[in-house]
């Protein structure tokens, strides 16, 4: 069957077997950010944004996403460079091996479009679905509070880049 | 894993469609909510999925009756950000939401799928307490209470709305759940609802619910708790009840003397927080 969504912001046509996952969707289409880790919506290495909320991709059919935008770790970064939660983590120390990483990169982004100022505690409960072997998690949440703070500080600009996902 | 044996895949924008979709089926057909269950333990004689997003079953709405609508396709984040479902029963609901699950889950598991599936459910035991209904399609609309429609065997329906009664002056409830990690399923979870009317327990719903079954009221418990005032002491004796009363389940998780013994220790902390919450006005 064939399925029309919006991929990082293109118009996208996939012809999808009818009970494909999201997951096969999306990898299919090259997007390999979008890790097959558990399969069981357990570890949220597969967490993309559907209509500006996080979701794992495992756990939908690929026909849900009819009609609907999507957002993964590869629409994160632009021509001028890494988005402020990529460059955040990758200074504090949130990235290891990197599994895990493009999942909690759009789990913290849905964070920071709701709340631009998360507390320790949202972090920790925005984060919750996302599991990490390496790093211990203090890395991640520090980076996540220095991405907040590099958005707060470029606020107008960060503003407009962050409204697709609104 | 690909699911293979699905070979159909149905987006109806009616009701009665997606009905007559699932009925001509015959058992062959699942409907598909928010798909988080249905991913994983999809049966293997399921061949074709009926996806109700484009039915128009996404909303909460004011009922008639001054309760709350609650549309089968909501999601637990739709429900966990209305200011109204959040607040009922002095705040239960929305405690329980925040538990459910993560974030990740809670975007896009639906209150229908989850009725639906009537196990492995914190949902479910609030749900009894606050004496919730649930309307199904059958052909036509009918509405049960939860109680009722988790142990009826309706055959193919279609779960349409939850519903949620007019909140009741000096009424209280809490939830709390015992699980080995906060992301696992409950070992034990309990809701409590206290209807106190001039300082005297007018009503009161016990409901105990584990990881395997979907919660059952505790009807010598809440015999306990009825008719006198609601006091530590009356907490203390209603909990120690409601642990001899239930009989839970005995696995490799947990025993069941221990998850008695969790029951009792749910039951006092809700009614410990439904006494604190009614001090504070109740619902």
């Amino acid at each position: 069957m064939r399925v029309t969504f919006t991929l990082n912001g293109r118009e996208t046509h996939a012809d999808v077997a009818p009970g494909a996952t999201l997951m096969e969707l999306l990898r299919g289409q090259g997007t390999v950010s979008v890790k097959d880790g558990c399969a069981r919506g357990d570890c949220g290495s597969c967490a993309v944004l559907l209509d500006g909320r996080a979701v794992t991709a495992c756990l939908l059919f690929a026909g849900q996403v009819e009609g609907r935008r999507l957002t993964t770790a590869e629409g994160l970064a632009d021509e001028v460079g890494l988005h402020p939660l990529q460059q955040a983590l990758l200074e504090a120390g949130g990235v290891q091996c990197g599994f895990c990483t493009p999942g909690i990169l759009m789990a913290a982004k849905e964070l920071l479009d709701r709340e631009p100022a998360p507390t320790h505690q949202q972090i920790r409960v925005g984060l919750a679905g996302n599991l990490c072997r390496c790093t211990g998690y203090t890395k991640i949440v520090e980076g996540v509070h220095d991405a907040a703070a590099m958005l707060a500080s470029t606020r107008p600009h960060a503003g407009a880049e962050g409204s697709d996902d609104d | 894993m690909p699911l293979t044996q699905i070979t159909h895949y149905h987006r109806p924008d009616q009701l009665d469609e997606a009905w007559r979709l699932v009925r001509d089926g015959d058992g062959a057909a699942r409907l598909l909510g928010g798909g988080t269950d249905l991913v994983v333990r999809c049966p293997p004689e399921a061949t074709a999925l009926v996806d109700l997003a484009e039915v128009g079953l996404r909303y909460v709405e004011p009922a008639g009756d001054g309760g709350l609508r609650i549309g089968a396709m909501s999601t637990f984040t739709d429900l966990l950000e209305h200011p109204e479902v959040a607040a009922y029963g002095a705040g239960a609901v929305g405690e329980m939401l925040a538990q459910v699950g993560s974030v990740l889950h809670r975007n896009s598991a639906t209150i229908g799928g989850h009725v639906v599936r009537s196990r492995l459910s914190d949902v479910l035991p609030v749900l009894l307490a606050l004496d919730a209904s649930v309307v199904v399609y059958t052909g036509e609309q009918a509405t049960w209470s939860i109680a009722e429609y988790l142990d009826a065997d309706l055959g193919p329906h279609v779960v349409v709305e939850v519903r949620l009664p007019p909140p009741v002056a000096g009424s209280a409830a809490a939830f709390v759940r015992f699980s080995r990690t906060e992301f696992d399923h409950a070992l034990v979870n309990a809701c409590c609802r206290v209807d106190l009317d001039q300082g005297v327990v007018a009503g009161a719903r016990v409901v105990i619910g584990e990881s395997v079954t979907v919660g059952r009221r505790v009807p010598a418990a809440e015999d306990e708790l009825t008719g006198g005032p609601l006091t530590p002491q009356t907490v203390a004796a209603t909990a120690r009840v409601a642990r001899e009363a239930v009989s839970l389940h005995d696995d490799w998780i947990a025993s069941a003397d221990y998850r008695n013994h969790l029951a009792g220790v749910a039951v006092e902390r809700c009614l410990t927080t439904v006494t604190d919450r009614l001090q504070k006005g109740g619902s």
